[in-house]
């Protein structure tokens, strides 16, 4: 399968966008970047994800996919003679699937919860993510990355937790990741941080902490009204 | 029961629910014989808190001794280890993979909430808003099967499928909630395609003897639905 005609949709601001540039960075593929003006969305985003009308959106050849998850696996299917993300083996694969989602459903869930609570609420969420962190490493075990000396799957999609996670903790001003509680996982944020493709691509970080400020006082707001 | 190399395989899991069902389709198009170990409604086994400790629910694979969780990784896990067996689940081609995943995961994280929706509605309100989100899904699916089948009988194609197993385990939800309300939901009017489609997944031989009696699930969820009423005037 050629390059031709690779379009990824996208805007700075998403963590979801950024899994699908890594996917295609590590891959070697070369793409066009089409940024998306989330307030005033294009013709041809809307055309191409009709369904939740988002970002990123993959065009691969005039055929677009939509889900950062779906999007990182076309990846490693149209293009498998290079740099796997998820391991051959079934068993593997459906356990780096499994870890996947549980990222997708415990973390990046409670991460809202996080920044969008206060007093009482906020204290609970941030011990629900802490423990979810907790089982979570686990799956790590010794290894550097969880996909072991290399970024995979589960790197990708829990990409956006190291940088992330630390704008959140400097919004809210608590601690989410103590190094003494969850030492695997600090380890993993260093590692993963430290490597080129995530520097080269970090963005903006007083842009993207902007934003989510501005996610959090809206919800605050909505609540009070 | 023995399989690929004779290792045992095993399912965790309970007949009125549409995750359980889904392995179950997959292991039946597959040809491959297993032992179905039915969990207590309410009561956790001590087998499925050991082999899903995560999420303590099932379904749970159990391969070889080894578990595997989360019923579309089941799906994807049969489909890759018994290859060689019975009819492909998920299409060849990657972009056709990836058509049926997002919509599995559409299905999974909008429509099925959405269905489920109604009956936890507090207010008229909500449940016609509910409604209309279900039957706004069922026509956005009914294009996808345009697209994804082909002109033929599964959106796998000539054999049920992923997006099929996805889809089609809610069918028996689907039928009581169309008794409860009144409303119906599969109108041949407004999604022909799906029409036919539901009723061709219900009677194949894979689906046939997993997919329980509308009225016997209605039975459960009258049980299901009477238990919270308590459990939330306590």
């Amino acid at each position: 399968m050629g390059e031709e005609g690779v379009k990824l949709y996208g805007n700075i601001l998403s963590p979801f966008v950024l899994r699908v540039e890594w996917a295609l960075q590590l891959k070697g593929i070369k793409y066009e970047y089409v940024n998306e003006d989330l307030s005033n969305k294009s013709p041809q985003l809307l055309q191409y994800n009709p369904v939740h009308k988002m970002v990123p959106v993959l065009v691969h050849n005039g055929r677009p996919i939509a889900e950062s998850a779906v999007i990182v696996e076309y990846i490693d299917e149209a293009w498998s003679d290079f740099y796997p993300l998820l391991p051959s083996n079934p068993y593997q694969k459906a356990t780096t699937r499994f870890w996947a989602k549980f990222v997708e459903e415990k973390c990046l869930h409670g991460s809202f919860d996080v920044l969008s609570r206060v007093g009482e609420e906020q204290l609970q969420a941030v011990k629900e993510m802490q423990e979810s962190l907790k089982t979570l490493e686990g799956h790590l075990e010794e290894n550097k990355f969880f996909g072991g000396e290399t970024i995979g799957f589960v790197d990708i999609i829990a990409g956006w937790m190291p940088s992330w996670l630390g704008m959140i903790e400097e919004i809210i001003g608590i601690k989410i990741i103590n190094e003494e509680d969850l030492p695997l996982i600090s380890a993993w944020i260093k590692d993963f941080l430290d490597h080129n493709l995530v520097k080269e691509t970090m963005p903006p970080q007083e842009k993207v902490m902007a934003h989510m400020r501005a996610i959090r006082e809206n919800v605050l707001s909505a609540m009070s009204a | 029961m023995a399989a690929v190399g004779g290792e045992e395989v095993k399912l965790l899991g309970a007949w009125p629910s549409p995750f359980v069902m889904r392995p179950r389709i997959a292991l039946n198009l597959k040809g491959v014989g297993y032992e179905f170990l039915e969990e207590v409604f309410g009561v956790k086994s001590e087998l499925l808190l050991k082999s899903n400790p995560v999420y303590k629910k099932i379904p749970v694979l159990i391969h070889a001794g080894k578990p595997i969780c989360e019923s579309m990784i089941i799906v994807q896990y049969i489909d890759e280890v018994w290859a060689a067996k019975g009819s492909a689940i998920l299409p060849a081609d990657p972009y056709d993979r990836a058509l049926h995943r997002f919509w599995a995961v559409y299905i999974d994280d909008k429509w099925f909430p959405s269905l489920s929706g109604i009956s936890r509605a507090q207010t008229e309100e909500a449940k016609a808003e509910a409604v209309e989100q279900v039957f706004a899904g069922l026509k956005l699916l009914e294009e996808a099967f345009e697209k994804c089948s082909k002109g033929k009988g599964f959106f796998g194609g000539d054999t049920i499928g992923y997006l099929d197993i996805a889809l089609g385990c809610y069918l028996g939800w689907l039928k009581v909630t169309e008794k409860m309300t009144g409303i119906k939901f599969l109108d041949e009017e407004k999604t022909p395609l799906l029409v036919g489609w539901g009723e061709r997944f219900c009677a194949d031989d894979a689906v046939k003897g997993v997919m329980p009696e509308t009225n016997k699930l209605m039975e459960f969820f009258k049980v299901l639905q009477a238990k919270f009423k308590a459990a939330s005037a306590k």
